[in-house]
């Protein structure tokens, strides 16, 4: 009887499992999955570059997508994420995308989770910490390359943990080392790795921890050697580290840009710093020295870009959980440690993965982009029309990836591949959006014979008084579409 | 002795001295009246004012809306700068803004004092305050409200140690509120700050000290309506408030940009909060807590509160820094600070340097212009040396609305900083326009405007020259463009 008891409760699902699942199932609805394949056009332009280097068997490495770099030499920072991307855009078109993206993003969060249980931390407080962080984190759940440095920060940051904790050096070693050996192909965050290895380096030196210290530097420097096996060696570091140091190309880009607290999305951020805040205020924990420059750190770069708050909240979360276990006494704790304790004899992740792949299975597959904020109509009429739509085209920034996916046949002037077209490309694309003195020299330039824009756009307007040099092709309340006469 | 008090500055009036005559001498006094058009709006609705001993209820200014019923947020401050402007010019202008920041920080270093904090943690605090307010050291009347929130949250602080009575308070905050709400559109931020004491005191569980506290707010909510507008004041603060379209489109409203430089006091302002919360871990009382928590949050919300945290965080960090520091040598050098401090005033160096300082201003050849680069002073003298190159009615660069109003009064502007007068249709018409969105043209037709004046990267002049109008003058500043 004892033993039928204990079998059943190893088949319910833990907590962790249940989060898993909910963050899983919210991320692949209709809605949200929509969301994260369409919120920019970078998800199309990389699984264009995926798919081609599936195609083409090869890692990408000259410019074949834009007219106005072909043929020169490309970093690719993400190649691996993007085969993987392309293989579930394959299998499941941006419905697999979307998949894949909730896997990768729920796993990291039910990760967390487990983490802040085994560290000992009480299961209510770790939960209600391992929501707020994916709430926090939300802003960034895109079906791009970038949600595999999610799930990197957070096993990295584990394993510095456990280093701290247990000191076992060999163990942290190993597993960074590994870990960088993916991460440096996955995504161009992997230098976030070093900042982290660099935070925990600076505590020890504080500490005057030496032991610690030469584990980390030693550490630090295999890291530093295994991201070294890329396509591109020691260029995709400098390549990286020039794009962060251009002002203008990180101004460019919303996502780098300060968070604006007006908007009703910063709120996921205002709450996790009103959570430290106040954290800190009432129950005011005693932080190590490496904790407290986690938080000075981090909060420094999330309130630097917007982009880096999933990673503060990741890497900051061990510190709220363990303030709030502490503030759990009495009753609380005693129902947080039988729940707790039923949840560390579950066996159930293959029953609960059983159950997301019958969900995927059974819920309708079909993303719609919105024809509110693409081309579609503009797009389906140039597919119509080809002989009107020869040479180069002009095409917004934003839409890209999208013309790379869904007009393969034409080369962009422009997209989100922002780092690679660098600061004289991106100059010379905004010297025409915004009409500066000069600002139809680039068409001439580089002889561009078509233009697609949102309908709003101010270039539109410019287009239409020169009525001797352009013809309005297409239009209507997204996209207008230009050519040029003969 | 008396000689050594009255000529050796103590600390504060050194901080006094410091500021006053860096503000006012160094290349920091140009920039305090260029930032952006408003230290000249203000100085010509204040000329206006004097000129015909009105208090201004028209608008005189603009062309999109000249004659419309007009509530003015802050027409005591503009009588001030223009009186000063009236005696010295620019020079005035600057000399004013210069001694209302000085005033500020010097206040804050004699509230840190009173409090008990040392003299050296004082002057530290007093600096680290000062450099996060720099981003908003501009000559326009918000100086003012900088002040009264010193003044305010010291008698607030004063009143819950039980170092003011509740009578002083009755007594002073009502009448201060008076002043504040003619003087400058944030009186708002007295309402807050006592709006945070109250809570403060609920949480803290001081029913007495909540009901003083109500009775105050009520008293200086009744002296708030003492203005020439009454309530329609507030309501078209508030108004305004709630409209994003009008609030965003002003920098200062805007949530910091940590990119830039501008928001490096702001960052000082968090670290030295952190550090206090992580490493000197006070027992903070509620009232302190939400005063950091709210100012904080206005802070990451709108650029303009940054100065306002500094102010409010000072008496806080200063307060907890002070029994974290008890360095054996800390102490000593505070032993020494302190006995100077005592012996020394600096009244009369004060005055010295005052009265140094308006000689210098005096002199012929020492000036201070707005900076030529940040607005359109050439081709303003151009229109008004040809002023038949321009006909019909203008439309402008909105940053450059206060400048043109003030340099170019024989014109009327588009719009200028008054966006809250302007309203959100109006600022949607411009923005059709500025931003060269569809129907521009017919925004243009609407208003009559004959001719247009807008820095050289403006997309708009794009525009202009493919629909036929003519460049009336260029140069590397500002292009002024006339319709056909």
């Amino acid at each position: 009887m004892k033993s039928s008891t204990a079998t059943t409760h190893s088949l319910l699902p833990s907590l962790t499992h249940w989060l898993w699942l909910l963050i899983f199932v919210v991320l692949i609805s209709p809605a949200w999955r929509t969301v994260m394949v369409s919120a920019d056009g970078d998800t199309l332009m990389h699984w264009r570059v995926g798919e081609w280097m599936l195609e083409h068997r090869q890692i990408v490495a000259t410019d074949t997508f834009s007219h106005t770099h072909t043929g020169e030499p490309v970093i690719t920072k993400e190649w691996l994420a993007e085969i993987l991307f392309a293989l579930a855009g394959r299998a499941g078109g941006l419905f697999g995308q979307a998949c894949l993206a909730a896997f990768v993003i729920a796993t990291t969060f039910a990760l967390l989770h487990r983490q802040l249980l085994r560290a000992g931390n009480d299961l209510l407080a770790a939960t209600a910490v391992t929501l707020l962080a994916a709430f926090a984190a939300n802003i960034h759940w895109l079906a791009r390359p970038h949600v595999f440095s999610f799930l990197f920060v957070l096993l990295w940051n584990v394993e510095l943990l456990r280093f701290n904790r247990t000191r076992q050096g060999g163990r942290l070693l190993v597993i960074l080392t590994g870990l960088m050996l993916f991460w440096v192909n996955l995504h161009g965050g992997f230098l976030v790795g070093f900042v982290l290895l660099g935070t925990y380096w600076l505590g020890a030196a504080l500490e005057r921890d030496g032991a610690k210290l030469r584990v980390l530097t030693v550490t630090g420097l295999v890291c530093g050697l295994a991201s070294l096996a890329n396509p591109n060696g020691y260029q995709l570091h400098w390549h990286n580290l020039e794009f962060l140091r251009s002002s203008y190309l990180t101004s460019w880009l919303a996502e780098y840009a300060s968070t604006n607290f007006h908007s009703l999305g910063a709120l996921t951020f205002v709450f996790w710093i009103a959570a430290f805040f106040f954290t800190l205020a009432l129950a005011r924990p005693q932080l190590t020295l490496t904790a407290g420059l986690i938080l000075l750190t981090w909060f420094y770069f999330a309130l630097t870009a917007a982009r880096n708050i999933p990673l503060l909240a990741l890497v900051t979360a061990p510190i709220l959980a363990a303030a709030w276990s502490d503030c759990a006494r009495g009753r609380w704790r005693d129902i947080s440690n039988r729940v707790n304790a039923m949840g560390q004899t579950s066996r159930a992740g293959p029953l609960v993965l059983g159950a997301a792949v019958v969900i995927v299975a059974v819920i309708p597959k079909s993303v719609e982009l919105s024809p509110k904020d693409w081309p579609i109509k503009a797009v389906e009429f140039i597919q119509a029309h080809p002989a009107q739509f020869t040479g180069n085209m002009f095409n917004q920034y934003k839409w890209g990836g999208y013309a790379l996916w869904y007009l393969p046949e034409h080369k962009t002037f422009v997209d989100g591949r922002t780092d690679f077209f660098g600061e004289p490309g991106i100059r010379e694309f905004s010297q025409v959006t915004d009409l500066r003195a000069g600002w139809a020299e680039p068409l001439t330039n580089r002889n561009v014979q078509w233009v697609m824009m949102p309908a709003d756009h101010r270039l539109n307007l410019a287009l239409d008084l020169l009525t001797n040099e352009w013809r309005s092709a297409y239009s209507d309340s997204v996209a207008r579409v230009w050519s040029k006469l003969e | 002795m008396n000689l050594r008090r009255a000529f050796l500055p103590n600390l504060g009036v050194m901080i006094w001295l410091v500021f006053f005559l860096m503000l006012s001498l160094s290349n920091w006094r140009l920039v305090m009246i260029s930032a952006d058009g408003d230290p000249a709006l203000h100085r010509r609705i204040g000329e206006w004012m004097i000129e015909n001993r009105t208090v201004i209820d028209r608008e005189q200014f603009s062309h999109t809306k000249f004659g419309a019923p007009l509530i003015s947020k802050e027409w005591l401050s503009e009588v001030i700068y223009a009186g000063a402007s009236l005696a010295f010019g620019w020079n005035g202008v600057v000399l004013l803004a210069a001694a209302l920041i000085a005033t500020t920080l010097w206040l804050v270093h004699r509230q840190l004092l009173a409090a008990g904090t040392d003299v050296l943690l004082a002057t530290a605090v007093v600096l680290l305050t000062a450099f996060g307010v720099t981003n908003h050291w501009l000559a326009r009347p918000h100086l003012v409200t900088h002040i009264l929130v010193v003044v305010f949250g010291w008698l607030l602080h004063d009143y819950r140690l039980g170092r003011c009575s509740a009578r002083r308070l009755f007594a002073t905050l009502p009448v201060l509120m008076l002043l504040w709400t003619n003087l400058h559109g944030a009186f708002f931020t007295g309402f807050i700050l006592l709006g945070i004491f109250f809570l403060g005191a609920i949480f803290e569980r001081h029913r007495d000290r909540a009901l003083v506290l109500a009775g105050v707010s009520a008293a200086c909510l009744a002296a708030s309506l003492v203005n020439p507008n009454g309530w329609h004041l507030h309501a078209q603060i508030v108004g305004f408030l709630r409209t994003p379209e009008l609030s965003g489109m002003v920098n200062e409203f805007r949530s910091p940009n940590f990119h830039s430089g501008s928001a490096h006091g702001l960052l000082l302002e968090l670290f030295a909060v952190a550090l206090l919360l992580l490493v000197v871990r006070p027992v903070l009382p509620a009232t302190e807590i939400l005063l950091l928590g709210v100012w904080g949050y206005f802070a990451l919300h709108s650029t303009r509160n940054i100065p306002i945290l500094g102010l409010v965080a000072a008496p806080i960090l200063a307060r907890h820094l002070q029994a974290f520091l008890r360095y054996p040598l800390w102490l000593r050098l505070c032993a020494r600070a302190e006995e100077m401090q005592r012996s020394t005033g600096g009244a009369a160096t004060v005055a010295l340097a005052v009265a140094g300082v308006l000689l210098i201003v005096a002199r012929p050849g020492w000036d201070s212009a707005i900076l030529p680069n940040r607005v359109p002073a050439a081709a303003v003298e151009f229109i008004r040396a040809n002023p038949s190159a321009v006909r019909g009615e203008m439309f402008n660069d909105y940053g450059w609305g206060g400048y043109l109003l003030w340099a170019l009064p024989e014109r009327k502007v588009f719009i200028d900083g008054r966006n809250d007068f302007f309203g959100k249709e109006l600022v949607g018409e411009f923005n059709t326009v500025d931003e060269t969105k569809p129907g521009w043209e017919a925004v243009l037709q609407k208003y009559q405007v004959g001719w247009t004046i807008l820095p050289v990267k403006h997309p708009l002049n794009s525009l202009l020259v493919l629909s036929g109008w003519r460049p009336a003058y260029s140069d590397e500043v500002a292009i002024v463009y006339t319709r056909p």
